[in-house]
């Protein structure tokens, strides 16, 4: 199993747990360690002896102790032992604590899809009393909507530089929309609220967020006239939801071997939200997998960057089909070595970009995976400023900050990277140099 | 196309005639929704706008690329040593990460790439020269696109003497001083000319570390040099003029440095034959006997030398002077001007009524002239004269100059007889790797304390700073026998002790894989 320390790390639910993770990797602690073909297990010496095993496929950790940290940090522990001393988990025969979970997990996964085929037999519950509730909520979001667009005729009309950032109005607007059962619109309000004298170039950024609003608002008024695909973008981007059963009903699915090239999580205060971006390795297909997890649960479905996935995706329908979720995996991850199926150049990027709004114009961040291009310094190095320049000579600005070890392992060398495309500048999330992969967003969770 | 944007900052109502828009086909798009308010087109006229200009980003022209790093010439480390090497940047653990980089300097590896980044930033250059040559070619390409990160090539001087004078012609200041004192090594003359020619247009900061860079290979041809630099207008510069002028013994800095001590000491041999010795040894004097006459009044031309006459509170005025007299002279003069050897100096003095001054003195002067023969006698003489407790600051300066064996031995007997408390400040400055004699003291104590079921607050305090002089320090043949010991049992008060001892255990585990990982 080549895990990295990074990719380890990647697992960690905090930064605490990684700390002691690592800890926990002292030889001396542990005992009984072994290895089969889909798994890994020891025993950990801790405050009492603990029973610790990590499924190889999804790297699923389950341990004895107390712990509500998953994975805790006896399960890191083991992982971080298994990649710096492969030697003291030698293959063995799995004691029955081993082979009894591995049992249970298989069980409860045979359990789960057949539960999801029955679902998806299964008649709706009452086809008319769903019609009702469906017909109802539209007909409350098409009245949020009006009270919306009312409010935003009058910011025009009185003028936008009016009305101070952060204000409570725009909270009001948001909580309204909540209530309408419109989250999607409600959040767009609330990030336009911040807007207003966030630095020069905020007219622009505004406008362009109240433009793509009113688009909204006007798609949502003519969702029956809308193809089937596009209205699914309108009705998702307003804030109906599917669940995943429903995902996978209806949309897509396409099995691939899928290379995990960026990741990407931000912290909330309640929870935390993972963007994995994959790319099909035969496909040159790719999607995004949104995860979320409160406080410091796991991820449901362990994806690690650098890493390449067999498994079947679902995505959600979609005129331009990005959000995807794991419908079922097989076996291990692999590391990835080579670029997956294709790369672009920049005008290729902005190509496929352009094409992809005509067809969903909401698109907020769309991959990026550029070839052969070299991280250039603009600037002076107190601005770090960086941008990518491609062989034919063209360039993007890379955003966020601490971009040295993308210019470190370039080192002024054609590489390819993988990255988040927001319309305007370039978010590096990986990259690929002399095969080996790099994550470039910082795999350790935040404290 | 501005217009929209402008009349929706400053609103419709004040704009006066609502835009529109310039691009015909969105234009049409808007025509389909029949006939709107101002409020509504202009809104919609900017949600076009948008997603056009989203679509239509034309891509900057690059820049020049930079030009790309040279190849490497050494092989890559382990992946496994180089996620120590990255998990110590983090920590910041110097004395470990100083090791790792050492050893595999030793073994003519380099880092990967994407841990250079967080080695640069450490910015320190105690880890020079192994940070640097690990670093590689990559390091060295990173260094000219981070005026940060500078250091990892400027504290190393190149090997070729045309590269230094070039570096000296045209580095930044460190660049030109790492040249300097590389060059002063091999073409001490060639050093001294650089200085000569570059002094007058230098800063002082920099005038005075020149000055400084002449300590090696130091000679009477450097007097004229330092003569001008002890007329400089800046105090730091006239100082260290003043320190290297005193070690020439043919300056008359140093003539007169030796006057002024001779004035102060005498030495009678012990007596000879078997009677002479005999009486000598009765009355105490078995090493001969030191009479030492302070200086009773301080002469005005002393300050130019840079005496100083005012001594710090709690601290007489002749003891003061006496010992700044003495510490200007080398000590290896008093073995020549009385015919005895340094043992028999110390001892003697050791027994004179002014021995604290002259002891004080005389290590100075052991410090400042490296008089390693010096050394041993001299902290033998303190430690039979004080506690352990106030020897740190001794050990810190006098241990460099002592022979490391006999270092560790007088370490291993502290270590076997005063407490932590006492040991602490000693063993800090003991030099590493420590002997397997002095890991053996160590460990016993270790022993001990853990069952120790009397073991105070202090001693358990005093401990844990223990743990981390140790932790660096322990031979590698040490470390296994140590990882097996068991953590204090919880009944005692050692159990305290148990995470500082587990992380005191996991930097020794990290150093046997740094060992292993770069095993020949």
């Amino acid at each position: 199993m080549p895990l990295s320390a990074d990719q380890i790390a990647a697992l960690a639910p905090d930064a605490k747990a990684l700390a002691a993770g690592k800890q926990s990797a002292a030889p001396r602690l542990w005992d009984a360690l072994g290895r089969s073909d889909v798994a890994i297990w020891g025993e950990c010496k801790g405050s009492a002896v603990y029973q610790v095993r990590v499924a190889l496929d999804d790297l699923v950790a389950k341990c004895s102790c107390p712990s509500r940290k998953f994975p805790c940090k006896h399960s890191l522990g083991l992982l971080f032992l298994a990649a710096e001393s492969p030697e003291r988990v030698p293959p063995a025969t799995a004691p029955e604590w081993v082979t009894e979970w591995l049992g249970k997990r298989s069980e409860s996964a045979d359990r789960k899809r057949q539960r999801a085929e029955k679902a998806a037999d299964a008649a709706p519950p009452d086809p008319e009393q769903q019609a009702k509730r469906a017909e109802k909520r539209l007909a409350r979001v098409l009245a949020g909507i009006e009270a919306l667009e009312l409010w935003l005729s009058d910011l025009v009309r009185t003028g936008v530089a009016s009305v101070p950032a952060g204000d409570g109005v725009w909270n009001t607007q948001a909580a309204r929309l909540v209530d309408a059962q419109a989250p999607g619109l409600a959040s767009r309000v609330r990030r336009l609220g911040f807007l207003p004298r966030s630095g020069s170039d905020w007219g622009e950024r505004f406008a362009d967020g109240l433009g793509r609003l009113a688009l909204l608002i006007q798609a949502t008024r003519r969702l029956e006239a809308l193809d089937g695909p596009l209205a699914a973008d309108v009705r998702a981007a307003v804030g109906w939801t599917l669940e995943r059963d429903e995902v996978v009903a209806a949309g897509e699915r396409l099995s691939d071997e899928w290379a995990i090239v960026g990741q990407l999580v931000e912290d909330d205060d309640r929870f935390r939200v993972q963007r994995s971006w994959l790319r099909g390795v035969r496909s040159g297909r790719d999607a995004l997998v949104l995860q979320f997890a409160a406080g410091p649960a796991r991820f449901p479905e362990t994806l690690l960057p650098g890493m390449v996935l067999d498994a079947e995706l679902a995505f959600w329908p979609s005129a331009n089909p990005l959000r995807a979720l794991v419908n079922a995996r097989r076996g291990e991850m692999k590391p990835l070595t080579g670029r997956p199926n294709k790369a672009d150049g920049i005008d290729g990027l902005l190509e496929s970009y352009a094409n992809a709004l005509g067809r969903q114009p909401w698109i907020e961040r769309f991959p990026a995976v550029l070839g052969d291009v070299v991280p250039v310094l603009t600037g002076d190095a107190a601005a770090e400023r960086f941008q990518v320049i491609d062989p034919q000579g063209r360039a993007v600005a890379l955003s966020g900050s601490g971009h040295w070890k993308l210019f470190a392992v370039s080192g002024g060398h054609p590489i390819d990277l993988f990255g988040e495309w927001d319309g305007r500048s370039l978010l590096p999330l990986g990259t690929l140099a002399e095969g080996g992969y790099h994550a470039l967003v910082s795999a350790e969770p935040t404290a | 196309m501005k217009a929209l944007v402008d009349a929706a900052l400053v609103g419709l109502g004040r704009a006066g005639t609502p835009p529109t828009d310039s691009d015909e086909a969105g234009e049409r798009l808007l025509a389909r929704t029949g006939e709107l308010p101002a409020e509504r087109a202009l809104l919609l006229r900017l949600g076009v706008r948008a997603v056009r200009a989203r679509a239509g980003v034309v891509p900057a022209v690059g820049t020049e690329r930079p030009e790309a790093a040279a190849a490497e010439t050494r092989p890559l480390c382990s992946p496994s040593l180089a996620a120590i090497v990255a998990e110590l940047c983090v920590s910041r653990n110097k004395a470990i990460l100083a090791e790792a980089l050492t050893r595999m300097d030793g073994r003519g590896l380099r880092l990967p790439p994407q841990g250079l980044p967080a080695l640069a930033e450490l910015r320190e250059p105690s880890l020079l020269p192994a940070a640097s040559t690990v670093s590689g070619e990559r390091g060295r390409w990173l260094a000219r696109h981070n005026p940060a990160w500078r250091w990892l090539v400027d504290g190393v001087a190149p090997t070729s003497l045309e590269e230094r004078r070039r570096i000296w012609e045209e580095g930044t200041p460190d660049a030109r001083l790492s040249a300097l004192r590389a060059t002063r090594l091999t073409d001490s003359a060639e050093a001294r000319s650089w200085i000569e020619a570059a002094w007058k247009a230098e800063k002082a900061s920099l005038r005075e570390e020149m000055v400084s860079a002449l300590i090696d290979n130091l000679s009477a041809d450097d007097e004229p040099l330092l003569a001008q630099a002890l007329a400089d207008r800046a105090t730091g510069v006239r100082a260290a003029a003043s320190r290297l002028l005193a070690r020439i013994e043919t300056s008359p800095l140093a003539r007169r440095a030796r006057e002024r001590a001779d004035a102060l000491l005498d030495y009678t041999a012990p007596g000879t034959g078997v009677f002479g010795a005999l009486k000598s040894r009765l009355a105490g004097k078995g090493h001969g006997s030191l009479s030492v006459a302070p200086p009773a009044a301080f002469a005005r031309e002393w300050a130019d030398d840079g005496l100083v006459e005012k001594p710090p509170a709690g601290t007489g005025e002749r003891a003061f002077w006496l010992r700044q007299i003495l510490s200007l002279v080398p000590p290896a003069r008093w073995e020549r001007r009385f015919g005895a050897t340094a043992e028999s100096l110390v001892h003697a003095a050791s027994k004179t009524e002014w021995a604290e001054p002259v002891l004080a003195a005389w290590t100075d002067a052991a410090v400042r002239f490296e008089a390693r023969g010096w050394a041993d006698q001299l902290w033998t003489a303190r430690v039979e004269r004080e506690k352990p407790e106030s020897l740190a600051e001794l050990a810190a300066i006098i241990f460099p100059l002592m022979d490391a064996t006999v270092v560790h031995e007088t370490a291993a007997a502290i270590v076997g007889g005063a407490s932590p408390q006492a040991w602490n400040g000693i063993l800090a400055a003991v030099p590493r790797p420590w002997s397997r004699t002095l890991a053996d003291a160590f460990v016993k104590a270790l022993t001990r304390a853990f069952a120790n079921t009397q073991l105070g607050w202090q001693e358990v305090s005093a401990w844990r700073a223990t743990f981390e002089i140790a932790a660096p320090a322990l031979p590698i043949a040490a470390l296994d026998h140590i990882l097996a010991l068991d953590p204090p049992s919880a009944e005692t008060p050692a159990a305290q002790l148990r995470n500082t001892f587990d992380a005191f255990r996991s930097v020794l585990a990290i150093r046997k894989r740094i060992d292993q990982e770069t095993r020949p």
